[in-house]
C-alpha cells in the first residue's frame, strides 16, 4: 500500500516538474498564405500611358480598409490590354498569387462588372485549361466618355461555362474591388 | 482581474499546495495499513445517493442509450427535459442547458472533465455515446466536485458499473439509417477474473454519407466516427484501483453551402431558397471539415480508511487535437487551417466520509494544468493563441439528514486560475482598440506589423451551492437550489481577432473582460401517485457580466465586406421551466408529457438573448405489451415554436459593386415545426432485441433556430432506423 503512495507522491511531483518549465520560447509569427494584399490592374492602350488601378490592404482583415487608386482617365474610344496581378506584400520579396490563380485556372474566373460606363465593352478573356474564361488578361475599350465604376471580382470554384455574370458564376469571392473611372 | 507580469505568484501558491498533498498522502498511508470494518453507514450512503440522484431529475439509462447508439453524443444528451442542442448541421451537436452552452456546460465522463476546445460553437464534447452507460445532469451541490463555472450545468456520464461476479458478457450494437446510409456498430466486451481484476473493452464505428432533406442532397455532410475505450484494474470493497484509457476521432464534414467568403456570399446563401451547392449522394468528406481526436488516459486508486472513509487519487491526461478543413485558395495546399493541440494534466484528492448515519461530506483538492498549442504551419493566423492555464482548486460538500423527510446540502469550491497567453496581434488593431496604450507592458516584440503580446490573467472565483429536499408527506417532494458559480472568460472571447472563416465574419475578443457570475435558483416539485409521477421545475438564473458576442458594425476589406461581432458583457437574466408527466392510462398503455420554457434577456436593454431555446412540447404514447415478446410501439409528437423573442442582429451591407445595401437577415428565426417520430421495438429472446425508429414520419422540411445551418438549408427528411442488439 504504501508504495502505491510513493507512486502517487512521484507523479505529483512530475506534474509539478513539468508545470514550472521556463516559458522563455515565444511562439513563432505565422506565415500568412491566403492573404492578397494587393490588386493591380494595368490598362495598356496601343500608344500613350498605362492607366493603373490599384487595391492595396496592408492588414488582410484587420481593421485598416483598402486604400484604392486610379492613375488616370481612360481615353474615349481606346483599346486597352488589361492585365490583372495579385500580390502578397506581406512577403519579402512580395509573392505573386497571379500565378497560383494561372496554375489553377480551372477553378477560378474574374468577374467584370460596370456601372454608369454602359457603352465599355471586357472582352476577349485569357482562358483556363479547359478553353473556358478566366480574366487574368483581357481587351477594355471605350467608346464615349462618361463616368462610374468598374468592379473586378475573383471567385473561386465558380460554375463554369457560365454568362460571366456574377449570379451565374458563383462559386466563393477571392477578392473583389470596385474602382471610380471617368473615360474622357 | 489583473495582468500580471510574471507567474511569480503562481509558483508560490503551487509548492505549498503540492507539500500539503503529499504530506495528507503520507499520513494517510499509515491509516490504510488499519484493518477495515464494514461501515454501517454505507447504507445510509446509499439512502443520501438515491435521493440525490432522484433530484439530479434527468436520467438517460443504458436502456434508453442502447437505442440511441448511432446518434452523436449531444443528439441523444436532447432526450433529457431541459437540454436542447446548438447544431452545426445534424452531426455536430452541443447541449444547451437552460439556455446556457460552450464554456458554461461541463461533461465529466468517468469523473474526467472533458477539456476539448468547449468554446466553439461549432465543437461538440468529444465523447462516444457507447461508452456511456448513465447520464445525469447535476444541479445540485454535488456539480461542485466537477466544476464551479458552469452555470449551465453539468452533465455527468458513467461508464457501466464493472461486473460483480466473476465471469464475461458483452453487448453488440448494430444501427442501419436510410438518411445518410450508413450506420453504426459498437461492441462492450466485460470481464471479471477470479483475483479481483476487472477490464471492460468498448468500441464504435460509424460511417454517414451525406444526409438529405425531403428535398435535396446535402453535400457534404457526411462522418465517420472510430472510438475505443478500455478500463482495466482491481477492486474489492477495501480498495481498487483503476486504468482507463479512451480514444474518440470523428472525421466529419460541413455542409458546403455553408462555406461562404464574404458577407455578400453570405447574403446570396441565406437568400437563396436551396442551398448554393447541391451535388449527387457520397461518403466522401471533403473541406470544409473537421477532425478531432481525442485520448484520455486515467488512474484511479481508492481505499477505504477507518473513521475518515474512502479516498481517491487520480490522474488523467487527456490530448485533443482538433483539425479544421477550410476550402483553400489553391487546391493543392491540404492544410488545415486550424490545427489545435491541448494537453491537459489533472491529478486529484477526494475524500468521501460518512461522519455520522446523517451526515456525509466529500473534501477535494484538484490541481490542473493545461497547453494550447495553434501550429503556426496552418498558414493561417491562430484562431486561439498558444497559452498555459493553471488551476488549483479545493471543494467540500456536506449532506445532512435534518430529519428523514428533510434533507440538506450545502458546497463550497474555490477555483484559481492562472492564464499565460502568447498571442500575436496585428498592429492596426492592437492600436485601434487602444492596446498600446492599455496593455503596453505585455508587449515583448513586433514583428512585420504584428505585435506579440504576453497577457497573463490571474482569477480567483468562489462558488457555493446550497440546497434542500423536503418530502411533503404522501405524494409531494420539493427540492430548492440556490447555486453561486462563476466564470472566467474563455480564450476565444478575451483573444479572438480576425475572420472566423466558419462563419463568414470578423470577431473580436476584449482583454478587458471581467469574470461572468452566475446566480442561480431553482424549484422542482414532483408529485407521485400510483399510476400518474409529474414534475415542475422552475428556475431564474441571473448573470453579473454575462459574455456573448453582437455584431458592432462592418468591415472593408480586400477580399470583401464582412460583418464585425465582438465580445461584450453586460448583466443578463434566463428563466424557465421544465415540465414532465407521466401517466400510466392502462396496463399496456403510458403517456409522457415534456414541457420545456427557456427566456433570456439582457437586463438593462430588456433586448433578447440570441440562441435561446424555443418552447418546445413533446407527446408520448407508448403501448408496451410484454406478454408479446415485450413489444413496445411509441409514437412521438415534436412541437417547437418560432423563437419571437430574439436579438436583431440583421445588417445593412455595403456593396461598393452596385452602390447599394442589402440587409444581411442574421436574424429572424424559423417558423414553427411539428414532427412525427415512430419507435418500435421487440425483444426476439432474452438476449436480443430488433427495433425500428422512423425519424420525421412525415417528412416536413423544416429549419431549427439552433441550428446554424438553417440559414443556407433545411433540416432532415425522414429517417429508418433499424437496430439489433445482443447482449452475451
Amino acid at each position: 500500500m504504501k508504495k502505491v503512495f510513493f507512486y502517487a507522491s512521484m507523479a505529483l511531483l512530475f506534474v509539478t516538474a513539468s508545470c514550472d518549465k521556463d516559458d522563455d520560447k515565444t511562439p513563432e509569427p505565422v506565415n500568412e498564405e491566403e492573404v492578397i494584399t494587393t490588386l493591380t490592374v494595368t490598362l495598356t492602350p496601343a500608344s500613350g500611358t498605362a492607366i493603373v488601378l490599384k487595391s492595396f490592404d496592408d492588414d488582410g482583415d484587420g481593421p485598416n480598409s483598402p486604400v484604392l487608386t486610379v492613375s488616370g482617365s481612360l481615353a474615349a474610344n481606346t483599346v486597352y490590354s488589361g492585365a490583372i496581378e495579385l500580390l502578397n506584400e506581406l512577403e519579402s520579396p512580395a509573392e505573386d498569387i497571379t500565378e497560383e490563380v494561372n496554375e489553377e485556372s480551372d477553378e477560378h474566373q474574374f468577374v467584370f462588372t460596370l456601372s454608369g460606363l454602359s457603352d465599355v465593352v471586357i472582352d476577349n478573356l485569357n482562358t483556363d485549361t479547359n478553353d473556358m474564361p478566366l480574366g487574368t488578361t483581357f481587351d477594355l475599350t471605350t467608346v464615349a466618355a462618361g463616368s462610374g465604376t468598374v468592379t473586378f471580382t475573383l471567385r473561386h470554384e465558380p460554375t463554369k461555362p457560365n454568362d460571366g455574370t456574377l449570379a451565374e458564376v458563383g462559386g466563393d469571392t477571392d477578392i473583389e474591388a470596385t474602382f471610380d473611372v471617368v473615360v474622357q | 482581474m489583473r495582468l500580471l507580469k510574471n507567474g511569480a505568484i503562481l509558483k508560490f501558491i503551487v509548492a505549498p499546495f503540492y507539500l500539503f498533498c503529499i504530506s495528507f498522502l503520507s499520513c494517510f498511508s499509515a491509516f490504510s495499513q488499519e484493518k477495515i470494518e464494514e461501515l454501517e453507514e454505507v447504507v445510509v450512503y446509499d439512502k443520501f445517493n438515491k435521493i440525490t440522484k432522484a433530484l439530479n431529475k434527468t436520467i438517460l439509462t443504458n436502456r434508453d442509450l442502447e437505442d440511441l447508439s448511432s446518434l452523436p453524443f449531444g443528439e441523444v444528451l436532447k432526450h433529457i427535459n431541459g437540454v436542447s442542442t446548438l447544431n452545426t448541421g445534424n452531426t455536430i451537436s452541443k447541449p444547451v442547458i437552460h439556455g446556457l452552452h460552450s464554456s458554461r456546460v461541463a461533461v465529466i465522463n468517468n469523473g474526467v472533465r472533458i477539456e476539448d476546445q468547449e468554446w466553439g460553437v461549432e465543437h461538440e464534447p468529444s465523447l462516444d455515446i457507447n461508452s456511456v452507460d448513465q447520464i445525469f445532469v447535476l444541479t445540485g451541490a454535488d456539480k461542485l466536485e466537477y466544476s464551479g463555472n458552469s452555470l449551465g450545468g453539468v452533465v455527468v456520464t458513467l461508464p457501466k458499473a464493472v461486473r460483480e461476479s466473476v465471469g464475461f458478457s458483452g453487448k453488440t450494437l448494430f444501427t442501419a439509417s436510410s438518411n445518410g446510409r450508413g450506420g453504426s456498430l459498437a461492441s462492450k466486451f466485460e470481464n471479471r477474473f477470479n483475483n479481483d481484476w476487472f477490464a471492460n473493452l468498448n468500441w464504435t464505428i460509424k460511417k454517414f454519407g451525406d444526409f438529405e432533406t425531403p428535398d435535396y442532397n446535402l453535400s457534404n455532410t457526411g462522418y465517420g466516427e472510430n472510438n475505443v475505450s478500455l478500463r482495466t484494474g482491481k477492486n474489492n470493497v477495501n480498495s481498487g484501483i483503476e486504468f482507463y484509457y479512451s480514444f474518440f476521432n470523428k472525421n466529419v464534414g460541413i455542409l458546403k453551402a455553408s462555406h461562404l467568403h464574404t458577407g455578400e456570399d453570405q447574403y446570396r446563401g441565406i437568400n437563396s431558397p436551396v442551398p448554393l451547392i447541391i451535388s449527387e449522394f457520397t461518403y466522401a468528406i471533403n473541406a470544409p471539415k473537421q477532425e478531432v481526436q481525442h485520448h484520455v488516459a486515467k488512474i484511479d486508486f481508492y481505499t477505504n480508511l477507518a473513521k475518515l472513509g474512502k479516498l481517491d487519487i487520480s490522474y488523467n491526461y487527456q490530448l485533443n487535437r482538433r483539425f479544421e478543413y477550410d476550402i483553400r485558395r489553391s487546391s493543392t495546399n491540404k492544410k488545415p487551417s486550424i490545427d489545435l493541440k491541448l494537453d491537459t494534466h489533472v491529478i486529484n484528492l477526494k475524500l468521501t466520509s460518512n461522519i455520522s448515519s446523517k451526515l456525509n461530506t466529500k473534501f477535494g483538492l484538484e490541481s490542473k494544468f493545461q497547453e494550447n498549442f495553434a501550429n503556426p504551419e496552418t498558414g493561417i493566423r491562430r484562431i486561439i493563441p498558444d497559452y498555459t492555464k493553471y488551476d488549483l482548486t479545493a471543494y467540500a460538500i456536506g449532506n445532512l439528514a435534518v430529519k428523514e423527510n428533510f434533507l440538506f446540502e450545502l458546497g463550497f469550491r474555490y477555483d484559481h486560475t492562472h492564464i499565460d497567453a502568447y498571442k500575436y496581434y496585428r498592429k492596426s488593431l492592437w492600436e485601434a482598440r487602444n492596446y498600446d496604450e492599455l496593455y503596453a507592458d505585455i508587449t515583448i516584440r513586433e514583428v512585420s506589423s504584428q505585435i506579440l503580446a504576453n497577457p497573463k490573467f490571474n482569477f480567483g472565483n468562489l462558488s457555493f451551492s446550497v440546497g434542500s429536499y423536503f418530502s411533503l408527506g404522501g405524494h409531494h417532494d420539493l427540492y430548492i437550489n440556490y447555486a453561486l458559480l462563476a466564470r472566467n472568460p474563455n480564450p476565444s472571447e478575451l483573444f479572438s481577432e480576425g475572420l472566423h472563416h466558419a462563419a463568414a465574419r470578423i470577431e473580436i475578443g476584449d482583454l478587458s473582460l471581467r469574470s461572468e457570475i452566475g446566480r442561480k435558483i431553482q424549484l422542482s416539485y414532483k408529485y407521485k401517485i400510483n399510476k400518474l409521477q409529474a414534475s415542475f421545475s422552475p428556475y431564474l438564473n441571473d448573470i453579473e457580466n454575462f459574455i456573448y458576442i453582437i455584431p458592432t458594425g462592418s468591415r472593408a476589406t480586400i477580399r470583401g465586406t464582412f460583418p464585425v461581432w465582438e465580445y461584450k458583457q453586460n448583466d443578463a437574466v434566463l428563466y424557465g421551466f421544465d415540465y414532465d408527466l407521466n401517466l400510466d392510462i392502462s396496463e399496456n398503455l403510458s403517456f409522457n408529457q415534456k414541457i420545456s420554457v427557456t427566456k433570456g434577456f439582457e437586463k438593462i436593454s430588456n433586448k433578447a438573448l440570441i440562441d435561446i431555446p424555443p418552447l418546445s412540447i413533446k407527446n408520448e404514447v407508448t403501448l408496451h405489451v410484454a406478454k408479446y415478446k415485450d413489444l413496445e410501439l411509441t409514437l412521438e409528437s415534436e412541437y417547437v415554436s418560432r423563437q419571437n423573442q430574439f436579438p436583431d442582429n440583421n445588417f445593412d451591407l455595403y456593396i461598393p459593386r452596385t452602390d447599394a445595401f442589402v440587409l444581411l437577415d442574421l436574424s429572424t428565426p424559423p417558423s414553427a415545426y411539428h414532427l412525427l417520430h415512430l419507435k418500435s421495438s421487440i425483444n426476439l429472446n432474452e438476449k436480443t432485441k430488433i427495433g425500428l425508429r422512423v425519424n420525421n414520419l412525415l417528412n416536413e422540411s423544416y429549419r431549427d433556430y439552433l441550428n446554424r445551418m438553417r440559414y443556407y438549408a433545411d433540416d432532415l427528411g425522414i429517417n429508418f432506423s433499424l437496430f439489433f442488439n445482443k447482449r452475451f
